[in-house]
């Protein structure tokens, strides 16, 4: 494999447009339910686009609903000689915290868009929504009436028991010294002014 | 503990550790053809039993020669919830794979790739994932990890012997207009 994480041809002003505009309706798949337990949940989501266009999906989960960790991962790839399987992604979110966008991956002729949501605190019911625009995008050509172009992402949910982890809190000593550090700044204030003022 | 108590214990070990390392058969429909003959399908799998796997996915015959590429994907916060790819592939073509560390965890991210290859019309197309669930746990802990993929399908590209006798074709009706002309 090579070239691995060189970039595609780019489609910032798309994404760009495709924020700015206000997409139709969304659309909402069947509840997802997450398998395992008890501490640790999984699911997977998935979609095939078979309309060319923009397009805005919500994935619920269901099964577990008090605090987690929650991460999660998607994929899309598709071969740029035939842009009708193209994925463009413009925003995917987990209860309004957004996937992290890899560089697109490309071998040749392939592309592979990937994303990761890395360990997000969240209060459940939990859901992905993911927004884009599938088909040419924007690129010249001809749109035809149909299209096939799939996605497919997982989540991972770590029920959080019991308290929260506490926050880090600065030890005594730590304040002290902050303390002293200010003290040391106001002092050297005065001093300054006072020389001034006496000049 | 008696020895009639071991051997029994013994072989539910074992079992559980075969069906933790079966793995499942998943029957996946291709989505297509579209318009321009493409097909489409999303891989998904769930594991919530620490273990060796090997999963298969089913998407039936393929109707005409094609090229095909595809992903897969997995995300784990730690080792013991997370998938390990050893290995993948469609029928025998292997998937290449990139794995890398994310907060302090080794092989927390990993992606599959799937390059363009060509595959033959009447084709019965099988990927086979294997891969360890849950590293470091005893085979049946109760974890919570998956995967996702896709697979992208292609009509083949004609082979340069085609785009000659189309050349050779249009080059024939030019001349024919030309000797039609006064």
């Amino acid at each position: 494999m090579k070239n691995k994480h060189a970039r595609a041809p780019s489609v910032g002003p798309w994404a760009l447009a495709s924020a700015l505009l206000v997409a139709g309706a969304t659309a909402a798949a069947a509840p997802i339910g997450l398998l395992g337990g008890p501490d640790h949940f999984t699911g997977t989501f998935s979609s095939t686009r078979t309309a060319p266009g923009l397009f805005e999906e919500e994935f619920s989960f269901t099964g577990l609903s008090g605090l987690g960790w929650v991460n999660g991962s998607l994929t899309t790839n598709f071969d740029s000689r035939e842009l009708t399987s193209q994925i463009v992604f413009s925003s995917v979110t987990m209860n309004g915290t957004p996937f992290q966008a890899e560089a697109d991956a490309v071998d040749g002729t392939d592309v592979w868009r990937m994303q990761f949501l890395p360990d997000t605190l969240a209060a459940g019911p939990f859901m992905v929504r993911v927004s884009g625009c599938a088909g040419l995008c924007g690129a010249a050509g001809q749109e035809p009436q149909t299209i096939t172009a799939s996605y497919s992402g997982t989540l991972n949910v770590r029920r959080v028991n019991g308290p929260l982890p506490p926050v880090a809190v600065p030890e005594p000593g730590s304040l002290a010294l902050a303390l002293a550090a200010l003290g040391a700044a106001a002092l050297s204030r005065r001093r300054g002014t006072a020389a001034k003022t006496a000049r | 503990m008696k020895p009639k108590a071991l051997v029994l214990m013994t072989l539910l070990a074992a079992a559980c550790a075969w069906a933790a390392a079966a793995g499942r058969t998943y029957d996946v429909p291709l989505v297509g053809p579209d318009d321009k003959g493409n097909l489409s399908a999303p891989i998904e799998a769930s594991h919530v039993l620490a273990g060796w796997f090997t999963d298969t996915f089913s998407f039936g015959t393929l109707a005409r020669a094609a090229d095909i590429s595809g992903s897969l994907i997995t995300f784990g916060s730690s080792a013991a919830q997370d998938i390990d790819f050893i290995s993948a592939d469609l029928n025998g073509v292997p998937l290449s794979f990139t794995k890398t560390t994310s907060a302090g965890v080794p092989q927390a991210r990993e992606r599959g790739y799937l390059s363009s290859s060509p595959f033959a019309a009447g084709t019965p197309l099988v990927l086979t994932v294997t891969g360890l669930a849950g590293e470091g746990l005893a085979a049946g802990t109760a974890i919570g990890a998956s995967y996702g993929g896709t697979l992208t399908i292609t009509p083949a590209i004609p082979e340069p012997g085609t785009y000659a006798l189309l050349l050779a074709g249009l080059a024939t009706v030019a001349w024919v207009a030309r000797r039609r002309q006064p």
